[in-house]
């Protein structure tokens, strides 16, 4: 007869057998928690200037707001702790005997055990907590908002202990050897992280037209990869705030509440697999490596074949991109780890080549993932989805008109991001043409040592003209799917898609923030300049906002791709947009840094004529040349290059030379642009560069006779209106 | 030693027992029963199965096939099987830093029979101080401990795994006297494994041999020393010695000189009195000491017992 509360004594036993474990958790909580709040707490009080917060804000928002993310790990790692001291005597034939012989059904001593590691890990955190909350309470700090920001951080941390504490269980449950244990613990933790590492960077190496878009969702089917999501959370909920006497990152826990039922469900399914292996492990496993002889060709094949693709990868990336070593590497790899992982299973070295069969088997598997990726038998790379499959199509035609875009929480937006979020062409045949041409011709862009002689890649280099547009296929079942591709616009046929698909309405409102803006968001600052003046204008009537970007709106309808690839911006226009959130920029551990606003700047071409003739009436003149008369002196600097035989090396001699001639000044003026005004089109018409010589410097008179100078360093000459006498100069 | 209390009544059943861990086969179509009130002997070599075997026993170990009944109950992941069963093993577990007290704590946890005061009591008089951590305890003195904790539990049937060795003659038969006082005040079978059959000789009932997994053979020691007898003899007329062994159901005979050493099956008086019959100039029955008994039963089925447990 067992007794009635043989449960409860279960538990006491376990306390009572391995008491240390609490103590050390409560040790270290102590030092990590009550010590470092009091001492922050100390600094507060004595350097409260440094501070842009009060101490009740610290304890608030800091303490037990973003400082969850030190509570994650913390538990993290106690749950690996509580896990395998509370499970390692598994492995122990004599207490396997001792324990496996009581009257007690495998069940009850589960669930006794488990729960009394989960309370050893809970008792003296949240004693930990209740301190820090009294040292609040003791500083006059303490808020009813500390107290449930108290509740979530311990809710958070608990909520990753479980998760990795089931998976800890259930590798020691699988096992019969410590260190054995913590290795699958470590697998199993992060298997999913792993197996995302493999097949992202598989498709980005293997599938040309492979593109990540947005935000990277790693797989969370264990433990780390949630935990990894959960922290990217974390560091999103934190949202800058600031009144005229503080300022600080006000922690949001709302935010978080998407991952409390993936961790249960994670807890719940690793728990009741811990059950399963625990209550079906058979005794004689103590010892061994694995516990059930059956899963050691799944366990092998699930590390052999991801091991050996990831260290293929790894050469693969050393040797920049060699396919030779992409397989030497999962050769050696395969090779290796079959033979460890049969002498872990036997603990003898002779057994290193043993289950041959199974060898050959994983040896096939991963031949087949590797002939799958390199010969794309799944049409990775030729995927190009139907029309009657597709409900619209987003568009970015990269380096082409690139703006600056921050989102509503302030933080920066790649042009091609907010292309792709914003685009989504309806019913333009011209799009699905080019991709299915693109997707047929698989171009790739080649560099010098592609080819076996320099004159070839110069050839090569002339005769292609390589760009890059990533579209992303809407779906009618509401996914989509993102490709990249390379295109030549020295194809006619493409050169003629691409301008079409340019000049789609939808694309050109798609892709310029200031289109899409709230009129409101649009501060009344606008920057008007063009290569050598520029004049901020005040628009602070809305109305008068609305017309300028209306006349450029109307402009930049008309704008076609030739238009940008013939000719150079002569100016550019700036809005101010007003941020809903402030940007946060962290500068320093203590106070945050703020920023209200942010500049759209737009190119204005000589074909703008509604825009030109606007800032003309507010007394902007985008056609107003250099006054040479007011230039005192241009710097051109260049070299000199004496060329090889084969091409490849040059030595060069750079100099500067000083031009003062009125007439080579103005000569000059009209011969340059800079890379302000090329940034929006420079892929497309870089050739129109000189790139023998650029003008470094313009010094101006001023009616008083000082000179100030203007740092231009990055004007260019464009190459076929450089003047003569300095081509001469530098030839 | 037995106590009569349900005797002849078979409580634990193992029938066709097998289990191999890996590619070796410990135990191998093992039946077994013991009955009730019996002291119950596994005799065998190193690497026998006898610890396999009684870790199947306990509810440790899973048969891969065959059954294990208990009282009629199937004893693994049975606890109401397992509560009439103490399992002392070889090498038995102790908590890290536990003392004699602590370790009574423990297993009164379980066994909700466990007799605190009989413990305390029994510690005493086997001079094992309750306070003193078990780890500084010398082996014997462990195997001691393991006997009075499975003792206190008060379970029916205690399973001991090599639990005389490392037990000084005194403690020995401190223990055996224990065991036989247990056997005459309540309803106790102990099973003992050994690979010493001298040690179990004065205390078991019944005893069954096992062989690289196999049981050679089971028997009733009680019954077995009532029907296997030496004859030391010595007869007037060599013709008579022929007659007699005709006479006689022999399992072995040997002569030294005129003195005959027969063993003989059979009752002792029906012997005698077949032997009497021949007017010996002199005749007596001697006693079989089990290890003799062993050798003569299993030479008969044909194996050299010597080597194989002595």
């Amino acid at each position: 007869m067992t007794s009635k509360n043989l449960f409860f004594k279960l538990i006491k036993q376990d306390w009572k057998k391995r008491i240390w474990c609490p103590i050390i958790i409560f040790i270290v909580y102590f030092i990590a928690m009550d010590i470092s709040l009091l001492m922050r707490l100390d600094t507060m009080r004595q350097y409260s200037d440094r501070y842009s917060y009060t101490s009740a804000i610290f304890l608030e928002h800091y303490f037990f707001g973003s400082g969850v993310e030190g509570a994650i790990v913390g538990g993290c790692l106690t749950a690996i702790l509580c896990a395998v001291s509370g499970f390692c005597w598994l492995h122990s034939k004599t207490q396997v005997d001792a324990y496996n012989s009581m009257p007690v059904k495998r069940t009850l001593m589960f669930a006794s055990k488990f729960l009394s590691g989960i309370l050893q890990f809970l008792v003296p955190f949240m004693l930990n907590i209740a301190i820090c909350l009294l040292i609040g309470a003791a500083n006059g700090i303490f808020t009813m908002q500390a107290l449930a920001n108290a509740v979530c951080y311990a809710f958070y941390a608990l909520l990753c202990f479980l998760a990795v504490y089931s998976v800890t269980v259930m590798a020691v449950s699988l096992t019969g050897n410590m260190i054995i244990s913590l290795i699958a613990a470590g697998v199993l933790l992060s298997y999913s992280v792993i197996i995302f590492v493999i097949k992202e960077n598989l498709f980005n190496e293997f599938f040309m037209t492979c593109i990540s878009m947005g935000e990277q969702k790693v797989y969370s089917f264990s433990p780390l990869g949630l935990i990894g999501r959960l922290m990217n959370a974390v560091n999103g909920s934190k949202i800058s705030y600031r009144t005229a006497e503080v300022s600080y990152k006000a922690f949001n826990y709302g935010a978080l509440g998407g991952f409390v039922l993936p961790f249960i469900l994670q807890a719940f399914n690793y728990g009741a697999l811990s059950l399963l292996f625990y209550v079906k492990r058979p005794s004689e496993a103590a010892g061994r490596a694995i516990a059930f002889r059956r899963a050691e060709p799944v366990i092998k094949t699930l590390i052999v074949i991801p091991a050996s693709l990831l260290i293929g990868l790894c050469f693969m990336e050393i040797i920049e991109g060699s396919f030779g070593w992409f397989v030497f590497g999962t050769f050696l790899c395969f090779v290796i780890m079959s033979a460890v992982m049969e002498i872990i299973f036997h603990f003898d070295i002779r057994a290193a080549f043993k289950n041959k069969r199974h060898m050959l088997f994983n040896a096939a598997c991963t031949a087949l993932i590797v002939i799958i990726f390199k010969y794309d038998v799944l049409g990775y790379d030729t995927y190009v989805p139907l029309d009657t499959q597709l409900e619209g199509c987003a568009v970015s035609i990269d380096g082409l008109l690139d703006c600056d875009y921050r989102d509503e929480d302030g933080h920066y937006t790649s042009a091609r991001e907010y292309r792709l979020k914003n685009v989504n062409l309806k019913d333009n045949a011209a799009v699905m043409e080019l991709a299915r041409k693109a997707a047929a011709q698989k171009l790739q862009v080649k560099d010098s040592s592609d080819f076996d002689t320099y004159e070839m890649y110069e050839e090569y280099a002339r005769d292609s003209e390589f760009h890059s547009i990533v579209l992303g296929y809407k779906l009618a079942r509401g996914k989509t799917i993102y490709r990249q591709y390379i295109i030549d616009l020295n194809d006619a046929d493409t050169h003629r898609l691409l301008s079409e698909v340019f000049a789609d309405e939808d694309y050109k409102l798609g892709i310029t923030p200031i289109f899409n803006e709230d009129i409101s968001n649009v501060v009344g600052e606008t920057y008007l300049s063009n290569l050598f003046y520029n004049m901020k204008l005040d628009l602070g009537e809305e109305e008068k906002r609305r017309q300028l970007i209306e006349a450029y709106r109307q402009d930049y309808m008309q704008l076609t791709l030739d238009d940008i690839m013939n000719t150079m911006p002569i100016g550019k226009l700036g809005f101010e947009i007003g941020m809903e959130h402030l940007v946060d920029v962290e500068y320093s551990w203590m106070t945050p840094y703020y920023e209200d606003e942010y500049r759209q700047n737009y190119p204005v071409y000589p074909q703008f004529t509604n825009t030109i003739s606007l800032a003309k009436s507010y007394g902007f003149d985008y056609n107003k040349e250099l006054d040479v008369e007011n230039v005192e002196y241009i710097e051109v600097s260049g070299y000199k290059s004496t060329t090889h035989g084969d091409g490849a090396d040059a030595q060069t001699d750079s100099f500067t030379i000083t031009y003062t001639d009125k007439e080579q000044i103005r000569q000059i003026s009209e011969a340059l642009t800079d890379s302000s005004l090329a940034q929006w089109s420079h892929d497309y018409n870089s050739y129109i560069y000189n790139d023998k010589c650029s003008a470094i410097m313009i010094e101006y008179k001023h009616d008083n006779n000082d000179k100030v100078s203007f740092n231009y360093t990055s004007y260019y000459f464009i190459k076929d209106e450089t003047p003569e006498f300095v081509v001469d100069d530098f030839k | 030693m037995h106590n009569g209390i349900g005797k002849e009544k078979i409580m634990i059943t193992a029938t066709n027992i097998n289990k191999s861990f890996g590619s070796i086969e410990a135990v191998r179509d093992i039946s077994v029963n013991i009955k009730n009130g019996e002291v119950f002997g596994l005799i065998g070599t190193n690497g026998a199965g006898k610890s396999t075997f009684l870790r199947m026993l306990s509810g440790v170990l899973k048969p891969d096939s065959g059954t294990i009944t208990i009282d009629d109950k199937p004893v693994y992941e049975n606890p109401a099987a397992k509560s009439d069963v103490f399992y002392i093993s070889d090498d038995q577990y102790f908590l890290p830093n536990a003392t004699p007290a602590d370790m009574a704590k423990f297993y009164s946890d379980y066994y909700v029979g466990f007799d605190m005061v009989r413990f305390y009591d029994m510690l005493a008089k086997f001079s094992l101080d309750k306070r003193r951590k078990i780890n500084t305890f010398s082996k014997g003195m462990k195997k001691q401990l393991s006997v009075i904790l499975g003792i206190c539990a008060n379970t029916k049937y205690m399973l001991c795994d090599e639990t005389f060795d490392g037990l000084d003659p005194v403690m020995r038969q401190a223990v055996k006297s224990i065991f036989a006082g247990e056997l005459t005040s309540r309803d106790f079978t102990p099973v003992i494994a050994s690979h010493n059959l001298r040690e179990l000789e004065d205390i078991c009932d019944c005893v069954g041999i096992l062989h690289q997994g196999g049981v050679l053979m089971q028997k009733d020691l009680e019954e077995m020393k009532l029907n296997i007898h030496t004859v030391q003899c010595v007869l007037k007329n060599p013709d008579d010695e022929k007659q007699l062994v005709q006479l006689l159901n022999i399992v072995k005979s040997e002569k030294r000189g005129s003195l005959n050493l027969i063993t003989v099956r059979g009752k002792k008086d029906e012997i005698m009195q077949r032997v009497n019959s021949f007017e010996p100039v002199f005749a007596e029955i001697l006693p079989l000491s089990l290890e003799e008994i062993f050798i003569s039963e299993t030479e008969v089925v044909g194996y050299d017992i010597k080597k194989l447990i002595f």
